[in-house]
């Protein structure tokens, strides 16, 4: 099975069905309102999804 | 002192950018390709330079401002975007070297064996390319009045910086974009970084006091429907998913896959290339910022007038480098492109087929000035006209999409599916947001959203009830 699949994940996490569970303000972490910080962190994760895809289709 | 900033780095790029002219071999690939030759440092700066238009950096403020939380469709679809990239761009990549594709269309003229197609496809390109165009312009031009204490006036400030932008694209083409590109990258960046870690303490005392504040006094800019009520969760799904798989059929952005040395480069910038997403979400957070600092008519300078508000004036001109930057790293592949489509696509394959490669280079090359002025003139004289072809301007461009999804990936899908398609799509498109048809069928998804999902339909109902494609064409694109 080709590693795109875990494509899916960022889009899972982030828009679909996640932005149900991330639209929020609290919890509050490290100063971010919910929302905010869900995005900030998934810009980083989906860049981590596309390199460990990367890395797994080099083998 | 802020002028002299922006005027030192407006300087520099354009000596960069007609210094990166490669002497003596100039053919239509070299042109609009970079020679296929760009290795993993100018590429990156290449495809990553165009999301963060002079749009995202007056805009991502300006929508934070407005509406709060909706602006978060932007990394989000950024996201989407760039594990499409991942997908899509090897492939376009490796056809384009081995049938010597330079724009889109020459695709659409190869894989579905159409001429027709490949004029359609141009004529949708240079239509929605045009406005966007204009956009960037009169957002350069925007910035260059702020950051300049209205020494510089917009109109002023849009001739200055788009004969700057046209020179370089004349001269040196994709070449001169690219290495520009990599100067604005790193004025933006120093001028995002600034913005987080100088203005945001020096006004909140912190991000978090800052959002502690804002949730309070305006708890509905953080979270969807946003701060008007007016975007929920169909139109944040919709708006992104459209944006995300519609964003590398922009056709500057879709070529820029071709100028890459191998694929092996544009895969390693899809991994990198989301963190360039952070710089949005800084003119957002400046933007959420402006709820609680200021009263601003036009949202669009909540960036600028946050910085104005704490920083001396050569950082404010620091700060609209870089927006000017973010513009005109935009506008530039917004010149160099509509020129290849009517040079390549109208010129050569349907006027003058026997043209030599020069030739039509040097075509391309001259009707670059024509595009930028007529742009200009657009921009300076009647602003309005062409804003409600920018309205449809990512539904309009998406349609294009199952065209080379399909084509890349399924062996069946025909010409006339996609020219039924693409015409399903477009028009239910710009049916809906012209005639402000805000639902289909009870589902209040965005009208491109709706044309995209109308379009696969009919592309592959009408392409299994058609003759397949000839089996030469299939053994070119190795689906056979």
């Amino acid at each position: 099975m080709s590693a795109k699949w875990l494509f899916l994940i960022p889009f899972a996490a982030y828009v679909f069905p996640g932005v149900f569970l991330a639209n929020r303000v609290e919890p509050f972490v490290m100063g971010m309102p919910f929302f905010y910080f869900w995005s900030c962190l998934w810009i980083l994760l989906t860049s981590v999804t596309i390199w460990l895809v990367y890395r797994l289709e080099q083998r | 002192m802020a002028l002299f900033v922006i005027f030192l780095y407006l300087a520099v790029v354009l000596v960069v950018g007609v210094a990166a002219r490669v002497k003596g071999r100039f053919s239509l690939a070299e042109y609009l390709v970079a020679g296929r030759a760009l290795g993993f440092f100018l590429i990156y700066f290449l495809l990553v330079g165009d999301i963060y238009s002079g749009f995202a950096f007056l805009g991502a403020g300006g929508w934070a401002y407005k509406y709060g939380a909706p602006v978060f469709f932007i990394p989000a679809y950024a996201a989407i975007a760039y594990m499409m990239l991942y997908i899509l761009g090897p492939k376009i990549w490796y056809f384009g070297k081995k049938h010597g594709f330079v724009t889109e269309p020459d695709f659409f003229v190869a894989r579905y064996d159409s001429k027709f197609l490949g004029l359609l496809t141009a004529i949708i390109g240079v239509i929605f390319i045009i406005p966007y165009l204009q956009l960037q312009i009169m957002a350069g031009g925007l910035i260059f009045n702020a950051a300049s204490y209205g020494a510089i006036s917009q109109k002023l400030g849009m001739v200055i910086a788009f004969v700057v932008a046209g020179i370089y694209v004349y001269t040196s083409g994709l070449r001169g974009i690219a290495w520009t590109n990599v100067i604005q990258a790193v004025v933006m960046i120093v001028a995002a970084l600034a913005g987080v870690f100088y203005i945001i303490p020096k006004l909140f005392g912190g991000l978090g006091p800052m959002f502690q504040e804002l949730a309070q006094k305006s708890p509905q800019h953080l979270t969807l429907p946003g701060a008007k009520g007016t975007m929920g969760y169909s139109w944040f799904f919709s708006v992104t998913v459209l944006s995300g798989l519609g964003f590398w059929m922009w056709p500057h952005l879709f070529q820029n896959n071709y100028a890459a040395s191998s694929d092996k480069e544009i895969k390693r910038s899809a991994f990198i290339a989301p963190l360039y997403t952070y710089l949005i979400m800084v003119t957002a957070t400046l933007g959420f910022g402006a709820v609680l600092k200021l009263k601003l008519s036009n949202p669009d300078l909540s960036v600028m007038e946050m910085i104005k508000l704490a920083a001396p004036a050569w950082f404010v001109g620091l700060v609209g480098a870089g927006g000017l930057a973010a513009a005109m790293s935009t506008a530039d592949t917004l010149t160099l492109n509509p020129a290849g489509l009517i040079g390549k696509n109208i010129y050569r394959d349907l006027i003058n087929p026997r043209a030599e490669d020069s030739k039509v280079a040097k075509i391309t090359q001259t009707l670059t000035l024509p595009l930028l002025v007529i742009s200009l003139l657009f921009a300076l004289f009647a602003p309005k006209l062409l804003v409600k072809l920018l309205l449809v301007g990512y539904s309009g461009i998406t349609q294009m999409f199952p065209g080379v999804l399909l084509g890349l990936f399924w062996r069946r899908v025909t010409k006339a599916g996609i020219i039924a398609g693409l015409l399903v799509g477009e028009v239910t498109a710009i049916w809906m947001l012209l005639a402000k048809v805000k639902t289909l069928f009870g589902i209040s998804f965005h009208a491109g959203f709706w044309g995209l999902i109308l379009n696969f339909a009919v592309v592959i109902v009408v392409s299994l009830l058609t003759k397949p494609p000839r089996e030469e064409v299939l053994k070119d694109f190795e689906l056979a």
